[in-house]
């Protein structure tokens, strides 16, 4: 078994693979350098997490920020495929707001939008944050409650 | 008034020596002019979310008397490659234009 954390993490960028924009380039905590030719991407963090106990300790209630970043690289009009790519991560990240029973709920939190003129061509970064909220038993953080 | 004189430049610029053959087209349409340049295409890691991303940052150095009405959205064409004009850092001293390109 693994953390729910990383379940979920998962859960998510197999929810997120496959889209028109995007297809199957998809990556987990990505840290090395993309090449140009590894765009459109995306690649889904888990970076933080607030924890606190309840049931008299028994249970931890988590809520995970889990950040989806979407990265596009095209001479023209790469606020349009930001926004189509945000369109398909979020219609993607809606179709199942529990992945499959792992977490109690995730909603959108917030979007932002990034360029970069720093190449030879213009590279655009969307990232969408989700908080979503689970369960496990204190002494068990592998299963989801 | 510049420091180099025009036969100075066109040494430099000469393709026997640092320079390379290229197209320049105002606007991007026409024949263009035929002109030499100084081409460079260094690596750099552009900025992104979480990660960066691998890439080049294409600078061509061209004599200002060749470009004269050096724009954005011109193109030299390099090698083959097109690319458009999208910075113009003018030096009137030198006597030269630096392009920054992208394609």
């Amino acid at each position: 078994m693994s953390h729910v954390r990383q379940q979920i993490r998962e859960a998510i960028a197999t929810a997120v693979t496959g889209l028109t924009t995007t297809g199957s380039n998809v990556h987990q905590s990505r840290v090395w350098n993309f090449e140009a030719g590894d765009l459109p991407c995306l690649s889904v963090f888990t970076n933080s997490e607030t924890a606190e106990t309840v049931n008299l300790g028994e249970t931890m209630s988590r809520i995970m920020q889990v950040a989806v970043e979407g990265y596009v690289r095209q001479a023209a009009d790469t606020d349009d495929t930001m926004d189509t790519v945000a369109s398909e991560v979020e219609v993607a990240m809606a179709s199942d707001q529990t992945f499959g029973g792992l977490a109690r709920a995730s909603e959108l939190s917030g979007t932002e939008i990034a360029y970069s003129t720093e190449g030879e061509r213009v590279v655009g970064v969307v990232t969408l944050t989700y908080q979503v909220q689970y369960y496990t038993a204190s002494n068990a953080p592998d299963t989801a409650l | 008034m510049a420091l180099f004189t025009s036969d100075d430049l066109s040494e430099f610029f000469a393709v026997d020596t640092l320079g390379t053959a290229a197209t320049y087209k105002e606007g991007g349409v026409g024949d263009g002019s035929s002109i030499q340049v100084i081409f460079k295409e260094d690596y750099v890691e552009i900025s992104g979310g979480s990660v960066d991303i691998e890439g080049t940052h294409p600078v061509a150095v061209c004599r200002a008397e060749d470009v004269p009405n050096a724009a954005h959205d011109d193109t030299v064409t390099i090698d083959g490659t097109v690319y458009t004009v999208a910075g113009i850092q003018r030096s009137p001293v030198i006597g030269t234009v630096r392009l920054v390109l992208t394609t």
